[in-house]
Order: C-alpha cells, then sequence, then structure tokens
C-alpha cells in the first residue's frame, strides 16, 4: 500500500457534483485570486498562454437536434499515479506524503515534461515574466509565491491553507478535523457542488461521495487515479 | 551535519560562480528571479458587504497591514452563505485597479478630446453646485436631472434622493429595475423559463446558483424538472433539463397557447383566479384564436414538443413560470400563465414578484426636454444605453460623473468624481433574498480609502449643502450613515471589528395587487406577434450578457475575462454563435472575422460555429467593446448594443434584425 494511504495519514480528495454546478466560474477566479495567478491578455489568450490552475472545461454532445453540454470545473486531477512526477528529471514535481500533487519552482528548470506527460493538461508553463501593475501587488496573498519566468505551475489544493490549518489545530492542542482546511475554490462555490475533504476517512463527505454510483473520473482508463472525483449530472 | 551529493554540488557551484563571476554579472545571475511578494505584515480579518452589484452578499476580507489580500464569503449571510459568485470574487481587482480615478477632474478642450486638469473636491463641488444653483435661478423647466442604478436601495441613494428633492422634481431616474422574483424552492416541481438565462442574469448570482442546486438535489426534497426555452443554448439551458429552442421574441405567444389549454382541460386554480384577477372570461375567450398549427409555426417548435410541454405543466405542480425583463407583451403573457397555473402574486403560491416597480422610460423623457444639468452616479449609460442616451447626453450643456473608473459616459462629461470602490465605502442597504427574506446590511468600511475618492452619498451631500447655500461640513456623511444605521436599529452592525453586518427585517415587498387580464387582452386584439419576414436583415441578433459582464460591468477586471466564455472557451474578445448551416449560407467558417450589420450600424466579432444555436440567429455577448474603462476593457471587442434595435436597460438585452458578412 502506498505511504499516503497508511492509516493514519490525510488523503486530501474533492469531488464536483456536475448535477449542482452551473459553470459560473467563481471557483476559477477565487481560485486565481486566492493563487496570484498572472492577469492575462488577449495576446496570451490567443496563444492558449493564459494560465489558470483551474478551468472550466466544456463537454459538449450533439445528435440530431438533441445538445448536452457539461461544464466541467477542472482544477489539476491530483493523480495518485502521476504521469507527470515520472518526467522531472529534477525531482520538481512530486507527490507529497498526503497525496498532493506539488511543484517545486525553485528547482523546476523548465524543461516542460510534465506538460507533455500530464493528460489533463493541468499543469502551465511561465514564458513571459509576469506583468504586475504596482497598485495590484498590493493584494498579492502573501501566503503564495509569485512564480517567475521559465518555470511550470499548478494547482495545488491549496496547499498554502493546509499549513495553516495544521499550525492553527497544533495551536490549539487538537487534529486536523475535517472542515479546518478548504481549498479556495471549494469554499467559494455558490451552488455547493465542490466538497473538499480526506479521503481516508470514512465518514467524511468526500468518502462518502466517491462512492455514489455517479461518481466517475476523468480519462480513468489511464490508470491515473485522480483523486478528482465528478460526480454525473442526472437522477 | 550531513551533506548530501545534491547540496553540496550546489553549494559549490554557487560559490564557483559568485568568485569567477565580475561582480557586474554577480547580479543578474545569482539574483532570485521570483517577484518578491511584499512583506507580509499583520493580519487581520475583517466582516464586510461586497457591493460588486445589488446582491447585497457578506464578504470576509483578510488583509495584511490594512491592504486588502483575500476574499471569502460571510459564512452565515442570509443572501450568499459563505460563498461568492465570480464578481464577488474580482472584488480585490476593483480595488486595485491601476487605473482608477484618483482625484476629481474638470475637462479641457471639446468633449471627448480626453484632456483632463485634477481640482480640488471643494473647487469641483462648488463649480457643480453653482451650475446647478443656476439652472434653478433661470426657472428652466428641467435643471437637474439624476441618473442612478435601481438597486440597491442604500444610503447613497437616498443622499441622491435628498439632493434631487432640493431641485425641482421628477428629476430622479433610475436606470435599472426589474421585477424581483421570490421562489419557493422547497415546494416548486417544474419550472420554465421564458427565455431567462437566469443562471447568468438573475439580479442575485449567488442566489441563482444555490437556488439551481436546490432543485437538482437537496436532502429531503424532490428534484424539480427545467425547462429553458431561449433561441440560444445559454448556461442555464445546457443545465436545465430540456432546451427548446424558440424563435425570438415569440416566447409570450407560447405562454399564452399553454394557458389556453390548461384552461380547455380545466386544469387551473377556479378559486384562485376569481380571487385574484379581474377580466378572465374576456382572456379566456381572446386566446380561442390561438391554434397549435399557428404557434407552432411562430415560435418555431415541433408541435409534439409543444404538447409534451403542456402535459409537464398539467402534471407536474406546482409549477412555474419566469421570464427576464423581456417585451412587455411576453411579460404579460407569461405573468397570465402563472396566473392560470396559480403560482403567482399570493403568500402561498409558488413564486410571488415582490416591490415591483415601474421602470421609467427615461430617456425617452429626457429627448425632449434637455436638463441644464445632468449627475450620472455610478452607471455608464453611453455604453449601455444602445445610443439612446448617447444622443439625449449631447444636449446636456454640463454633466457630471460619479465613477470610480474613466466610464465612456465620464469621458464625455465636464466634471468627474471619483467615488470609493465597494471596499472602501461605507454600507447601509436593504435587500431581499431569493425566497423574500428582507435584509439589512451595514458596514464600516472594510479598507481605508487609497486615493482621494468618496463616498458617493458624501458628494451627493457635499452638494446639496452648497446648493442649499450653507457651507460644506466635512465627515458630514460618516454621522449621517450613523444616524440612518440607528434608526433602522443596525447600529450595532457598524462596530469596527464587528463580526456581524446583517440583521433580517420584517419584509418590505409588496404583494402584487389583482392581477388583470385587459392589457393582455387589448393587445392581442391589436398587436398579435408580427411574424414579417426581412429581406434584407434576414438574421435575428440575439445578445446575451455572461455571468462575468452582469449588468454590463466587469470587462476592466481581467480575472473577470478569462471566465466569460466557458460554453465557446472564448475569452478576451467578442464572438458570435452562428449555426453551421446559416455560416455555410454565407461562406463563413469557424474563427472566421465577420461584420454583424444591422440598420444601426455594423460591428467585427469572431465567428463561432455552434451546433447548438438556432438556424438564423445570431448570438453575440454583452459587456466588450468599451472605448474607455481602463487598459484592460478599452479596444477589446465589439459593444453590440451600438447596433440592436432594443436597448440595454433590460438586463436581457434585445437585438433585433441583422445580417452577416465575412471581413
Amino acid at each position: 500500500m502506498e505511504e499516503s494511504r497508511r492509516k493514519g495519514q490525510h488523503r486530501w480528495g474533492m469531488v464536483v457534483d456536475l448535477d449542482k454546478c452551473t459553470g459560473c466560474g467563481a471557483c476559477v477566479v477565487a481560485c486565481s485570486v486566492e493563487n496570484n495567478q498572472m492577469l492575462g491578455s488577449p495576446e496570451e489568450a490567443a496563444m492558449g498562454r493564459v494560465i489558470r490552475w483551474l478551468k472550466i472545461l466544456p463537454k459538449t454532445e450533439v445528435e440530431g437536434s438533441h445538445v448536452r453540454q457539461n461544464l466541467i470545473p477542472m482544477p489539476c486531477q491530483q493523480c495518485e499515479n502521476p504521469p507527470c512526477i515520472k518526467v522531472c528529471p529534477v525531482y520538481a514535481t512530486f507527490k507529497n506524503e498526503e497525496g498532493i500533487v506539488g511543484q517545486v519552482y525553485s528547482r523546476c528548470i523548465g524543461c516542460r515534461y510534465c506538460l507533455n506527460a500530464c493528460p489533463y493538461t493541468c499543469k502551465f508553463f511561465n514564458w513571459k515574466k509576469p506583468l504586475w501593475p504596482d497598485e495590484m501587488r498590493s493584494s498579492f496573498n502573501p501566503s503564495v509565491s509569485v512564480r517567475p519566468n521559465g518555470v511550470v505551475e499548478k494547482c495545488l489544493f491549496c496547499h498554502h491553507r493546509l499549513q495553516r490549518a495544521k499550525e492553527e489545530a497544533v495551536a490549539q492542542g487538537r487534529n486536523l478535523q475535517e472542515g479546518d482546511y478548504q481549498p479556495a475554490c471549494a469554499e467559494v462555490c455558490p451552488a455547493k457542488a465542490i466538497v473538499f475533504g480526506d479521503l481516508n476517512d470514512s465518514e467524511s463527505d468526500v468518502s462518502r461521495l466517491c462512492k455514489d454510483p455517479r461518481a466517475f473520473h476523468l480519462l480513468e482508463e489511464l490508470g491515473t487515479e485522480p483523486k478528482v472525483t465528478y460526480l454525473r449530472e442526472g437522477v | 551535519m550531513e551533506i548530501s551529493r545534491r547540496a553540496f554540488l550546489k553549494l559549490a557551484g554557487l560559490l564557483g560562480a559568485g568568485s569567477v563571476l565580475p561582480s557586474w554579472a554577480r547580479e543578474t545571475v545569482l539574483k532570485p528571479r521570483e517577484t518578491p511578494l511584499p512583506q507580509p505584515g499583520k493580519e487581520t480579518f475583517v466582516q464586510g458587504i461586497c457591493g460588486m452589484c445589488p446582491a447585497g452578499c457578506g464578504i470576509r476580507v483578510r488583509k495584511m497591514d490594512g491592504r486588502a489580500v483575500g476574499i471569502s464569503g460571510t459564512q452565515d449571510h442570509p443572501i450568499n452563505q459563505g460563498s461568492l459568485c465570480p464578481k464577488g470574487a474580482a472584488v480585490l481587482q476593483e480595488l486595485y485597479h491601476p487605473d482608477r480615478l484618483r482625484g476629481p477632474l474638470v475637462r479641457e478642450g471639446p468633449r471627448g478630446a480626453g484632456r483632463w486638469t485634477a481640482i480640488s473636491w471643494e473647487e469641483a463641488v462648488r463649480r457643480i453646485a453653482g451650475r446647478i444653483s443656476k439652472a434653478n435661478l433661470e426657472k428652466v423647466k428641467r435643471p437637474l436631472a439624476l441618473l442612478t442604478p435601481g438597486e440597491p436601495k442604500d444610503v447613497h441613494q437616498e443622499a441622491l434622493k435628498g439632493l434631487a428633492g432640493s431641485v425641482g422634481e421628477g428629476n430622479f431616474v433610475t436606470l435599472e429595475s426589474s421585477p424581483r422574483t421570490f421562489w419557493d424552492l422547497d415546494r416548486i416541481r417544474l419550472l420554465v423559463s421564458f427565455g431567462f438565462d437566469w443562471l447568468q442574469t438573475h439580479p442575485s448570482p449567488v442566489e441563482a446558483q444555490r437556488a439551481f442546486a436546490k432543485l437538482r438535489r437537496w436532502p429531503g426534497r424532490q428534484r424539480t424538472h427545467v425547462v429553458q426555452i431561449e433561441p440560444r443554448f445559454s448556461v442555464t439551458a445546457a443545465k436545465a433539463d430540456e432546451w427548446m429552442p424558440i424563435r425570438p421574441g415569440t416566447e409570450g405567444v407560447l405562454a399564452l397557447w399553454l394557458a389556453r389549454e390548461l384552461i380547455v382541460n380545466g386544469s387551473y386554480g377556479k378559486a384562485y383566479i376569481q380571487g385574484h384577477t379581474d377580466g378572465f372570461e374576456e382572456f379566456k375567450r381572446a386566446v380561442e384564436m390561438l391554434s397549435l398549427e399557428r404557434v407552432s409555426r411562430w415560435t418555431q417548435i415541433p408541435e409534439k414538443e409543444i404538447k409534451l410541454l403542456l402535459l409537464k405543466f398539467i402534471h407536474l405542480k406546482p409549477a412555474a413560470a419566469i421570464m427576464g425583463s423581456d417585451f412587455i407583451f411576453n411579460r404579460m403573457a407569461v405573468s397570465a400563465l402563472n396566473m392560470i397555473l396559480g403560482s403567482m402574486g399570493s403568500e402561498e403560491t409558488v413564486w410571488t414578484v415582490g416591490g415591483l416597480e415601474k421602470r421609467e422610460e427615461s430617456a425617452e423623457r429626457f429627448r425632449k426636454a434637455a436638463p441644464q444639468v445632468m449627475i450620472v452616479d455610478r452607471v455608464n449609460p453611453v455604453f449601455f444605453g444602445s445610443g439612446q442616451w448617447k444622443s439625449v447626453l449631447e444636449n446636456v450643456p454640463f454633466i457630471v460623473t460619479v465613477s470610480p473608473h474613466m466610464t465612456e459616459t465620464a469621458e464625455i462629461s465636464d466634471i468627474v468624481l471619483p467615488c470609493h470602490t465597494p471596499l472602501e465605502q461605507l454600507h447601509l442597504s436593504q435587500h431581499s433574498t431569493i425566497d423574500g427574506k428582507s435584509v439589512l446590511n451595514a458596514s464600516p468600511r472594510a479598507v481605508e480609502p487609497l486615493y482621494d475618492t468618496k463616498d458617493p452619498g458624501e458628494i451627493f451631500l457635499l452638494l446639496k449643502r452648497v446648493v442649499e447655500g450653507a457651507a460644506p461640513a466635512l465627515g458630514e456623511f460618516q454621522s449621517y450613515h450613523k444616524i440612518r444605521a440607528k434608526e433602522l436599529k443596525g447600529e450595532s452592525l457598524l462596530e469596527p471589528e464587528g463580526e456581524v453586518r446583517w440583521m433580517e427585517i420584517p419584509k418590505s415587498g409588496k404583494m402584487l395587487e389583482r392581477f388583470r387580464f385587459s392589457p393582455l387582452v387589448d393587445a392581442l386584439k391589436h398587436r398579435v406577434p408580427e411574424l414579417k419576414g426581412d429581406a434584407e436583415f434576414p438574421l435575428f441578433l440575439y445578445l446575451f450578457t455572461p455571468l462575468a459582464f452582469f449588468r454590463g460591468e466587469g470587462a476592466h477586471l481581467p480575472y473577470l475575462q478569462s471566465v466569460a466564455g466557458p460554453q465557446a472557451q472564448e475569452t478576451w474578445g467578442t464572438w458570435a454563435e452562428i449555426h453551421p448551416d446559416t455560416a455555410r449560407k454565407y461562406g463563413i467558417v469557424d474563427g472566421d472575422r465577420v461584420w454583424v450589420e444591422s440598420r444601426r450600424g455594423k460591428i467585427q466579432v469572431k465567428a463561432r460555429l455552434v451546433p447548438w444555436t438556432m438556424p438564423d440567429v445570431v448570438s453575440v455577448p454583452v459587456g466588450l467593446g468599451h472605448t474607455a474603462y481602463g487598459r484592460w476593457a478599452k479596444g477589446l471587442g465589439a459593444n453590440p448594443l451600438e447596433i440592436a434595435e432594443g436597448d440595454g436597460v433590460d438586463p436581457q438585452f434585445r437585438g433585433g434584425r441583422c445580417r452577416l458578412m465575412k471581413a
């Protein structure tokens, strides 16, 4: 059994209920603000270089005059078996003991192997030094570093919030509890479609929802074992 | 200490590089490339009110040494319950926008020349008050007009009304106000929207998303069947159980046919109709002329599907039909259908219309008699008002705009007064939740103002005092705000370190009076919807507003640009959704630049061929195409309101007719 599945350890996971999600994009904006993400521009958008760790992926099926479209909020899938970490020559991307796939910017040499390896296109390369007007630097989240050019970045499940929650729990002399730690996207969701928690805790909401018959993973056949689970639309 | 091979090499490399490199290169090579974060300081959290739209959500602001660095929803606030919409989440970008106005400006040279000189607040107030007093003395028909958003009902609007009251009457105009609907989410089984993209344009965005989730699955409640009738496959249509594409503007006819059939079937509450409406018998006769075949031809919905919809109305009860602020005929028709369903207007029903306020046909009113002085309060009619307002404002000799940004309206103004952004403002406002509760919000400033700006209310109080010949008093608005809060029993909400910024208050929404069918009967006699073809402009222009640009605002914030078009994956530009069959006729392929032309003009946009729109309908988003409004909005995309036949004041815009040309 892998380290993160051992008893007593946390294993963080997310469930997105597509039946409730309305694709409003609040999670995308909250994620951008929380993680000091680049501002973007029309030019970068045209080249597909605007970095958003969480994006809304439309999945459309047309059959005759019938159309179905799912708007799927897509953060890093936090694979249990992540293809990206296997190709990193410098150990800049790794999976930590709690299952979060991390990225160390100062170690990254910008080879972009991991970008190619990620089947979910959830890793992003900083092609340019991000431009920040001086005024906007005031609102940088001090808990998250601003990435330089030449490195890869990705969703870390708001790992800095986990650190903080752990420190607070230690200060209060207790263990981490369900709900102590929520990433920005789950916290902001107006439809309460994003649920986050500990997969090792069989009582947690995420564990319960993962067993829902509607549950599925993106590109399940690749064997990446994502820790982001989706619940299909419909009854 | 154990030194690993990696650490050793790193250290050796650094030492080597450091000693070998000349001193000028050492700086470039060894300096870390990351943008340094501001030094973390003292962290505090304050509770406040969002203010990015009139919904009135509670927010919790994370601050570092007074700087706002994070935002989240207030957990127990009755409106947002801990969540935010994308606009609320972007409130920090509004506060720290680099192109915000930093002090009062007076225009130099002709209108629109873009030359401005900074002046002091005293001087600005003196000049404006001087103009108002002069116009007042001259006894002109309309000395002053004030243009303001209809919502929220707050302390700033109250101060503006005070200023309006001191100079003449009939001079206070709200630019937008749509009836709020209250939904009984626990009971509703069928929700049919007649052209209302409510997930994107509901006046309370957070509540709309939450309501949807609740309709879908909620412990102890049955799943609601959701139907969306709309020409475009909107986000709401994508999320609905069924999307029924309909020819633009014919939603009302469909609603009336359904009403007719429900009457024929006897599936309506006779007691309810008697108790709440007048003119039912007349209405019953009037709708007899609507045959299924005709309605199907008008709406372009197959007869079978219309019948199926009727069955849903008969069997899934309670049902509700909703509509946006659409053609008045459609609005009346959908209201009539609700009456037949017995689902509107009283306490027991599924949904009610409260605080119904008639929107004033303001542009028309001013076209005839232009005011001498016009004060535009935090709205942008030049961008939003589809040409009408532009021509009205041209005839106004003196325009003052109050806004945090240099908007299109500010650009043609004589004096621009910068107001605080929502996080810097004092808040005191009344709101209603989607299920009909009334909420009082009150909060002190979440952050101290960054620049030489003022609360909108303070500006109006100052102006009022000077117009009335008194000396301007500094700090008057702060005490006014406190006194009003006290009068509303909300003074405890203003505690500087307070955790609670809201309280529930008795319901203020008036219930609808008896519903009268007669205007609808008259309309049916005289104005049966036209179905004339248009050889010159054969296509329909259908305008929609993405949630990111809700109320036409938001293009100035880069994070909102990123979420504007999730369905077609379009961002940072204006696109047109065209059916492949229609595109083929014009030789257009996906991604082409095309002209969308109407009788009023033409705009250039990117063509997106999508099978999920109706043939002969060109759908274009509203919100881009600014000629001002800061670096991110200016010059990006095109404004379809420039060519639309309706006006932009309605939350949902009408387009009119158009044609396509390859650019």
